[in-house]
């Protein structure tokens, strides 16, 4: 049995399905590199990434099956999970076979998960489009940190690039050490470590106060419900807000 | 005044204002400038109440000349009064987007000197908002009644989506609780909004260019629970916004008694959050489940049975549809079993192309099974136990209901815990 192993890119990974299907054994293995164990029984293979491939796979996938698969195969594939790789093969394999309708069989074993990863991935960036908390640095840039459980910087980017047009920002993912650069026109994926701590601008810190006191003042207290807040917003991600997420204020409860 | 101390005042002035949404418009952001809107509509936070923020919601100022019962700002009431200058507000609402804190602004604002006063002074901030900071985020601005229709012709070029507070269900509570509103005031400039509405979509079929005006609509809101109105009345005249005025959203808002000393306003509200979830229960039924308000509620039965949510209730006085065979029944049967919503029927009237769909393929397909068993076959099975007859299935249904469960005991009623004490009618505020 091979395994195809790629250099954890999304074109990476379209050579090594093109390569999957070109080859016709069904039972070999796609594998990322960061994830691949190796063992006695697989021949690994490795496959470098070919701009060429990659792009038939798409071709076949848009013509056949529609945007909204490559959306969902994108997505899948930005989760990061172990079994991520293996369920875009397949799931795009049944597509093929089947047409583009068999997401509709919601409880095929392979469509269920697939659909399930790639539901949960889309939920989380539409979250983050409302969590990320932009900073005012010294030099005028924005400046957010994060660390969503999927790697879904290439979904926000594009969101806030149209947003926030006119501003330069960086979108920090501490987690993952990478981050996503707007320079009023384009953005770019690149790595990021901090090494010096970050100055603010001068009139963030009251802006931030701002914030935190509209935050207290909204809250109603004869609903508080600190349950459902938790529910809306998981602890996780309770440390990169600016507002106090989970605590009730003095102000509030008087 | 400082800026912090202004900020409390208003907001807290405005945090009755149910309505956060920022749904209903996609607009793409243009270069060089700052904002779009996207049609889901985007939360970016939750207080601690579990509600969420998606638009700065503050008032222009709450300095009232009006003296309604049930509100804070009335003038009679004591608190500090205080009021944004136009630059302010915009300073705060760009400072704040810039940081991805909200998705826009939704200004309201008590009435000051006069209703046209109050109006031009919320439609000059959004259009230094849209004119000079070219700003193209969502903006909701709440339209004063006896507002002149001019100024509601120049707040809809602006604004996202504009909203009128019908503030009470009847006329007669409103003349009871709001003497100086009077429905003929608000119902106008629904009247009018829903006209321009109108025109400008047509006019936007013909010529891609022409002016959007108020392109997410207009929405509303009630109180509930500070009058004697039954939730047939509430829910009649929900559906009447809808019909006549194509309205996006009725929000309901439960009066929760406060101390004070005023003699028009109940001084205990049974219940007042658990009546509040359940008509917005009912609104979603009217809105995305093709039900009538006639056909939950009557003259006869005019109040909603509060310990399970509506579709159950309609659903056990109907027990003679079901069991609905899930391969085989129509979208808009389906659409009346509990615990199938809008998606889950979707996915089984898709699914059950591929082959027969069982028990658990519904699970997966989402459908809350503890809910919908009593009501389906899955292939010819039926699932609900021994449960068949009406009582004992709304004793389950009460036991497995999701608000009840959390509810804290005096919230809860004797039938559900003595069911066979009490009949499987609604005794409930009869």
């Amino acid at each position: 049995m091979k395994v195809y192993i790629y250099d954890d890119t999304f074109k990476g990974y379209l050579t090594a399905i093109f390569k999957w299907f070109e080859n016709k054994d069904f039972e070999d293995d796609v594998c990322r590199a960061s994830l691949y164990g190796g063992n006695l029984i697989n021949r690994p293979i490795d496959v470098f990434t070919d701009e060429a491939c990659a792009a038939r796979v798409v071709k076949g996938v848009l013509e056949k099956l529609g945007y909204e698969w490559l959306d969902m195969i994108h997505a899948v594939f930005l989760s990061e999970l172990p079994e991520a790789d293996m369920l875009g093969a397949r799931a795009m394999r049944l597509g093929f076979k089947y047409g583009k309708s068999i997401l509709n069989d919601e409880r095929h074993e392979v469509i269920q998960p697939f659909l399930k990863v790639a539901r949960a991935v889309k939920r989380e960036t539409h979250s983050f489009l409302g969590f990320v908390r932009f900073s005012k640095l010294d030099s005028g840039i924005y400046y957010a940190s994060c660390h969503p459980t999927y790697n879904i910087l290439v979904l926000l980017a594009p969101h806030f690039a149209d947003r926030m047009g006119d501003q330069s920002w960086v979108i920090h993912d501490t987690g993952r050490g990478i981050a996503a650069f707007y320079n009023q026109s384009d953005w770019h994926i690149n790595t990021l470590n901090l090494s010096e701590p970050l100055l603010y601008a001068e009139d963030e810190m009251a802006l931030r106060n701002n914030w935190r006191g509209y935050f207290e003042a909204v809250t109603i207290s004869e609903r508080v419900n600190l349950k459902l807040q938790q529910q809306k917003i998981p602890k996780k991600y309770w440390k990169y807000f600016t507002e106090d997420i989970g605590v009730l204020n003095q102000n509030t409860i008087e | 005044m400082e800026l912090d101390k202004k900020i409390q005042i208003l907001t807290q002035g405005a945090k009755y204002d149910v309505s956060c949404s920022s749904s209903g418009v996609e607009r793409r952001g243009k270069k060089g400038q700052l904002g779009s809107a996207a049609e889901s509509g985007i939360c970016h936070s939750f207080t601690p109440d579990g509600r969420c923020i998606s638009l700065l919601k503050i008032l222009m100022s709450n300095n009232c000349d009006y003296n309604c019962a049930y509100c804070i700002n009335r003038q009679s009431n004591d608190v500090p009064r205080a009021t944004f200058t136009p630059e302010e507000l915009v300073n705060l609402t760009m400072d704040f987007y810039r940081r991805n804190y909200i998705e826009g602004l939704f200004l309201s604002s008590a009435v000051c000197n006069n209703p046209d006063h109050t109006m031009e002074r919320m439609v000059a901030v959004v259009r230094l908002l849209r004119k000079r900071e070219g700003f193209n985020g969502y903006i909701h601005l709440k339209g004063i009644p006896g507002a002149s229709e001019e100024l509601l012709a120049q707040a809809g070029q602006y604004a996202d989506r504009m909203s009128m507070n019908l503030e009470l269900p009847t006329k007669k509570s409103l003349k009871l609780l709001a003497p100086q509103k009077s429905t003929q005031q608000i119902t106008a400039p629904m009247h009018y909004l829903r006209d321009k509405i109108e025109e400008s979509k047509a006019l936007r079929q013909q010529f891609t260019k022409a002016p959007n005006f108020v392109p997410a609509g207009q929405t509303t809101q009630m109180m509930i629970g500070a009058t004697n109105d039954s939730d047939y009345n509430i829910m009649t005249v929900s559906e009447g916004m809808y019909n006549a005025y194509q309205m996006k959203r009725v929000y309901y808002s439960a009066y929760i008694p406060v101390v004070q000393n005023n003699s028009l306003l109940p001084t205990t509200v049974h219940a007042p959050l658990l009546r509040e979830h359940r008509l917005y229960q009912t609104d979603w039924l009217l809105r995305f489940y093709g039900f009538k308000t006639s056909e939950i509620l009557d003259e006869a039965h005019p109040n909603l049975d509060l310990e399970m949510d509506p579709k159950c209730y309609w659903a056990l006085n109907h027990l003679k549809f079901f069991p609905v065979e899930v391969n085989r029944a129509h979208i808009s049967l389906l659409l009346r079993v509990p615990g199938i919503g809008p998606t889950s029927a979707q996915r089984i009237v898709k699914g059950r192309r591929y082959g027969k769909l069982d028990y658990d393929a519904l699970k997966k397909m989402g459908v809350v099974l503890k809910r919908a068993k009593y009501f389906i076959l899955c292939d010819g099975k039926f699932y609900g136990g021994k449960n068949t007859t009406q009582a004992k299935i709304r004793h389950q249904l009460v036991i497995e209901d999701p608000v009840m469960k959390k509810l804290n005991p005096d919230q809860l009623h004797m039938s559900s815990l003595f069911p066979e004490v009490f009949s499987s009618e609604s005794l409930y505020l009869r």
